[in-house]
């Protein structure tokens, strides 16, 4: 079985100040937890100094001593043990004195990893990848192809994502999506096929994908995101991939990135059907801890989140009711080609470790036909409906929340 | 009852000086102690504009 210990970088950052001055203190920080199949991940959700006092629910010590004192714990406690100089590390200490290893991970540039993960054999100078890893580093590049990443909406934006991740080299997908291949999405869609028309769209695509790439595991989840089919393999990868042509399916991805910790790629396009036929895409890298959904940049349809999550039935009714000339002049491959690409460089630079933040990007084409691409920082807002829920995993209660409600009332 | 030492960790960690994995060590200790660095500099956190009054931009195509 496999346990992690997730800790956001804002989150260490913050122990990290106050060890420099009290190097022997403790942090206790509560703790989410995520239960999969696999193993059990521990997700960090604030940081405490307080040495006393009874603690309720599950929490992770952080230390910069390699020594402990005993402490009484009636279940395992995970330790996190970041020294000054040296190897960070993560064990569960068992009150019988078991002590089993855990992986660290760290919600920052480059997402470390302790100890690493498993490492792909590098490419030789003239082989396949060979000019990825020389532009991205050998560290980025075992970091990418070694994660494994949900697309939540397998369309025009969806396909491409997948198609693209997999050139890059990476072998483990999930597909979500509940829709179907019609005629229409054959124009613009990566890998489908007139004869997948009928077929579920992320089964089609799934297996056009593997008659490309043997070796991949990639996995369709036939139903909307905010099933609980869904949830399972979404727990179980390392990114969530969001490229719905739906708020709630979009807001559903930002509950889960801030729930479970993974980082959140979202990539929205659009060629609207008003009087200037406005073109554009918004792509955002959202790291739990650093940002959220609705503090970058929120959703554009509010209402379509408030339908999502009255009920299954209300969902399904929405989506059956939409038609896409109702809610788009059209689509343009060539605006899909580069959302995603965006969204890639995003990703990469973050692996790089160039990239040390949140981001949103929004490109606009204007009347003249000229692009321009702005770039916006996190704006926190102390009503965030999202922060809060840093790290619950599945202690998650219901009822969900929606959008504040000043954005519901101006939508 | 006894010091708990988390020494056995540590040394369960990779070692072997020209693989892959030590690549990737070295890259996650140097992101660490550039952490520790920053917080003995006292940096203040970055920056973040955190103006309730300003409407928070939104974004507008949500669409694929």
């Amino acid at each position: 079985m496999s346990l992690r210990v997730v800790l956001p970088e804002g989150l260490l950052r913050q122990a990290l100040r106050r060890l420099v001055r009290e190097p022997s203190a403790w942090a206790f920080c509560p703790a989410g937890v995520s239960r999969t199949e696999e193993g059990e991940e521990w997700l960090v959700r604030r940081v405490e100094f307080s040495a006393s006092g009874q603690r309720e629910g599950p929490f992770v010590l952080l230390t910069a001593q390699p020594a402990l004192r005993p402490f009484p714990a009636a279940e395992g406690t995970p330790v996190v043990h970041c020294p000054r100089d040296g190897q960070p590390s993560a064990a569960l200490f068992h009150p019988d004195g078991r002590i089993e290893p855990m992986t660290l991970r760290l919600l920052g540039p480059g997402l470390p990893e302790f100890p690493p993960p498993p490492t792909r054999p590098l490419p030789s100078a003239e082989g396949r990848w060979s000019r990825t890893v020389g532009a991205l580093g050998e560290v980025a590049w075992q970091r990418l192809v070694g994660l494994r990443y949900a697309i939540v909406g397998c369309g025009r934006n969806g396909s491409l994502m997948a198609a693209n991740l997999i050139r890059l080299g990476v072998r483990s997908l999930v597909l979500v999506d509940s829709d179907h291949v019609e005629e229409h999405h054959l124009g613009e869609m990566e890998a489908i096929a007139p004869q997948d028309i009928g077929r579920p769209k992320a089964e089609a695509l799934a297996e056009r994908l593997r008659a490309w790439e043997p070796d991949l595991s990639v996995r369709p989840i036939l139903h909307s995101i905010t099933a609980l089919e869904a949830l399972p393999a979404v727990k179980a990868s390392d990114v969530l991939i969001v490229c719905a042509d739906n708020d709630g399916a979009r807001w559903a991805c930002g509950l889960l990135s801030v729930y479970y910790l993974k980082p959140l790629l979202d990539v929205g396009t659009g060629v609207l059907r008003n009087e200037g036929r406005e073109r554009g895409a918004d792509v955002r890298l959202i790291l739990p801890g650093d940002a959220c959904l609705a503090c970058l940049g929120g959703v554009a349809h509010p209402e379509q989140v408030a339908v999502t999550f009255r009920s299954c039935a209300d969902e399904e009714r929405f989506q059956a009711q939409r038609h896409w000339q109702q809610e788009r002049a059209g689509s343009l491959r060539s605006l899909n080609l580069l959302a995603v690409s965006l969204a890639l460089r995003l990703w990469e630079e973050f692996l790089r470790g160039s990239l040390r933040r949140s981001l949103w990007l929004h490109l606009e084409f204007d009347g003249q036909g000229l692009p321009s691409l702005r770039c916006h920082e996190p704006a926190p807002s102390r009503s965030c409906p999202l922060c809060p829920l840093l790290g619950q995993g599945d202690a998650f209660s219901t009822p969900l929340p929606l959008p504040a409600e000043s954005q519901l009332e101006g939508s | 009852m006894e010091t708990l030492t988390l020494e056995p960790q540590v040394q369960a960690l990779p070692s072997a000086r020209d693989g892959v994995a030590w690549v990737l060590t070295q890259a996650g200790q140097a992101y660490l102690r550039r952490l520790w660095e920053e917080a003995e500099r006292a940096a203040p956190p970055p920056a973040r504009p955190a103006k309730e009054s300003a409407p928070a931009p939104r974004v507008r195509f949500s669409l694929d």
